[in-house]
């Protein structure tokens, strides 16, 4: 007979299994099977596979294709960031006031609802406005007299439409977790600025925005670990066009390890970009820390 | 100087009214201190004053001039909050810089400023620190010096000390109270503490439910009570009240209470009913035969200097409960009956139905 403490271990294995199991099913294998992939040459046709050691790496790191597609992921992070945390913060600074409780709740709601549907659909909806010919907007462009824009299919204006929609699906997220910042600065707090006679500007400036920094960091890195990732959208609107204008760092491993069917390159690449995921991260906090010095 | 007038002051959250027409002159220099139970309106009128908050009705006057709308700045008021309030992000040294660079001064001026009000609190070594890195005590140490820095007409305290433990307390009470005598300048002082009332205060003002219930000197609301609230509002521990019938004895008038019968300070008419409320300091504990009134001493509290009293009198099935406060150690057993004996003039009188005192 087990004592009790070896049947209540028992049953907490029991009770957590089912997780594990997920986990190593849809996490933990496949990360160690890309690492394993990375060092390994495998033939299409028979799966046939033979160790070829930093070969893959090597192949990733000097192909100027992934150069290209990694210098386009980090222009849309500079674009996606400032987009979504900067319009975030306005936004959310915007309705943190005496706003009634309906209205508020409204616009909530109204700014959320794009993170819950679904990017495939909402880069299909874009895709349809951004349409040059047909598109609604620039049939707008061209009832107020203007040329029409080639959105999705001008070289230097694709990544800003990609931008568009990111920010228009994301945006809401981050208003509604700057706006809970916001209105967890302590009440006493701007009370005693305005007792100290500064504008509602410079309470925002100097005690409200230093107050939120660490959840504008939060914001800032999350942002920046969803631009690395960027994937979805991109393949559905441009596929990574015109030319690899718009093609990110993912798009590259998807056709390297799908469409290529180098499955070692591939999982090189991703490998590569889990090393900067990691490294701007830490830099991010890094700086975070000394920022907001708390 | 700076002179304070409440005319008739009145605030509304939505429909519901939470001080009902409140007036009040406060002199130049005076320490004034708003006492009451939470949910008073005390905290309300101060926030008013400050300009936190709207006054729905009346009129604020500062040295005679109406004040209702003018900013928090332009009424001249610093104040100190209970939760110090300081901003977090800033050191000590900005903290109490950042009022004087709103009024923008010259930088030179405000490190004088600062520096200055640093050495009158003896915060100089604590400049270059954030708030986060602070005690309690120091916290509030930089919030007051944040409000003297901007040399103010009129100094708001919220409560400033019910964060900081009982020793600290006592300290930083009788800081402020230095800080007063040097510095001279009208003090509006909020609490619900009635030690802090009645040792910093020139003049108290007690509120309940919105309204003031008397305002005076401490010794004078201590010794004169206007009614039952105030009576029971100050002292420590709260005055005894009973129920009685008022009676005639040879040696003079007299009330008829649970337990025996007590001399009362002035004539009354025979048979009224009256409240009548005894400070536990007043009462004296007398051998039990022939005394006039009894009470059972059902346990007592020794605190080593004084020794406290708890005793049942009337009816062993309904006795009413009172406080007996006796110096040094005084040893009684459970259930000992024992004598009680008071002053005449040391018994109160109040109005049984609306609580006011009855003239002597």
């Amino acid at each position: 007979m087990a004592t009790l403490r070896q049947r209540e271990t028992l049953a907490a294995y029991g009770f957590l299994a089912p997780a594990y199991l997920i986990y190593l099913l849809f996490l933990a294998i496949p990360m160690v099977a890309s690492l394993l992939l990375s060092v390994l040459e495998v033939d299409r046709l028979t799966l046939a596979t033979q160790f070829v050691g930093w070969a893959n790496f090597d192949w990733v790191l000097t192909d100027p294709r992934f150069w290209k597609t990694f210098g386009n992921t980090f222009y849309f992070i500079a674009l996606a960031v400032v987009g979504n945390v900067g319009l975030g913060l306005g936004l959310a600074v915007l309705l943190d006031r005496n706003i009634p409780g309906p209205l508020l709740y409204l616009f909530r709601l109204a700014y959320f609802l794009p993170v819950l549907v679904s990017l495939a659909f909402v880069s299909f909806i874009w895709r349809f406005m951004f349409s040059f010919d047909l598109g609604a907007i620039n049939y707008y462009i061209r009832m107020l007299g203007l040329p029409p824009v080639g959105w999705l299919t001008d070289k230097n204006v694709a990544m800003f439409s990609i931008v568009i929609i990111d920010v228009w699906k994301n945006v809401g997220f981050f208003v509604i977790i700057l706006l809970a910042a916001l209105q967890g600065v302590p009440r006493n707090l701007m009370e005693a600025a305005r007792i100290d006679g500064a504008s509602p500007f410079t309470a925002l400036r100097r005690i409200k925005l230093p107050y939120i920094a660490p959840v504008i960091l939060f914001c800032v890195t999350y942002a920046t670990i969803g631009g690395l990732q960027v994937f979805d959208s991109i393949k559905i609107i441009t596929d990574g066009g015109p030319g690899d204008s718009t093609r990110s760092v993912v798009m590259y491993m998807f056709s390297e390890a799908f469409s290529a069917g180098e499955l070692g390159t591939g999982a090189a690449s991703a490998l590569t970009l889990l090393v900067v995921i990691a490294i701007v991260t830490a830099i991010q906090l890094t700086l975070g820390r000394r920022f907001a010095g708390r | 100087m700076a002179t304070l007038a409440l005319r008739d002051i009145r605030k509304s959250f939505g429909k519901h009214e939470v001080i009902h027409g409140v007036s009040l002159d406060v002199k130049d220099g005076e320490f004034v201190v708003f006492v009451g139970p939470s949910g008073c309106g005390k905290s309300t009128m101060l926030r008013m004053i400050a300009g936190l908050e709207t006054i729905t009705e009346g009129q604020l006057l500062i040295d005679g001039a109406v004040m209702n709308e003018e900013t928090p700045t332009r009424r001249g008021i610093a104040m100190v909050f209970q939760s110090y309030a300081l901003y977090p992000n800033m050191t000590v040294y900005q903290n109490m810089a950042f009022g004087l660079e709103q009024a923008r001064l010259p930088k030179a001026e405000i490190r004088e400023l600062v520096l200055e009000a640093a050495e009158t609190l003896k915060i100089e070594p604590l400049l270059q620190r954030r708030p986060g890195q602070l005690s309690g005590g120091q916290s509030q140490r930089v919030a007051i010096g944040r409000s003297i820095v901007r040399n103010p007409r009129i100094f708001l305290f919220d409560e400033p000390l019910s964060n900081l433990d009982a020793e600290l307390r006592v300290h930083m009470r009788v800081e402020i109270a230095n800080l007063h005598k040097r510095m001279g300048r009208t003090t509006i002082y909020v609490t619900h503490d009635q030690v802090e009332a009645m040792t910093l205060a020139d003049t108290i003002v007690v509120f309940n439910e919105g309204r003031i219930e008397q305002l005076g000197t401490p010794l004078d609301l201590y010794n004169k009570p206007a009614n039952r609230f105030v009576a029971g509002f100050l002292g420590s521990p709260r005055m005894n009240f009973l129920q009685g019938r008022v009676a005639e004895a040879a040696s003079g008038p007299c009330v008829e209470v649970p337990g025996g019968v007590l001399p009362l300070p002035q004539p009354a008419r025979q048979g009224e009913a009256i409240e009548i409320g005894i400070r536990p300091e007043h009462l004296e504990v007398v051998a039990p035969e022939g005394a006039a009134a009894r009470a059972r001493v059902q346990f007592t509290e020794q605190l080593g200097g004084e020794t406290f009293l708890y005793c049942d009198v009337g009816e062993a099935a309904e006795p009413a409960r009172i406080v007996i406060k006796r110096q040094g150690q005084q040893r009684f057993g459970d259930n000992e009956v024992i004598g009680l004996a008071i002053g005449a003039s040391d018994v109160y009188c109040f109005d049984s139905k609306t609580g006011a005192a009855l003239a002597a």
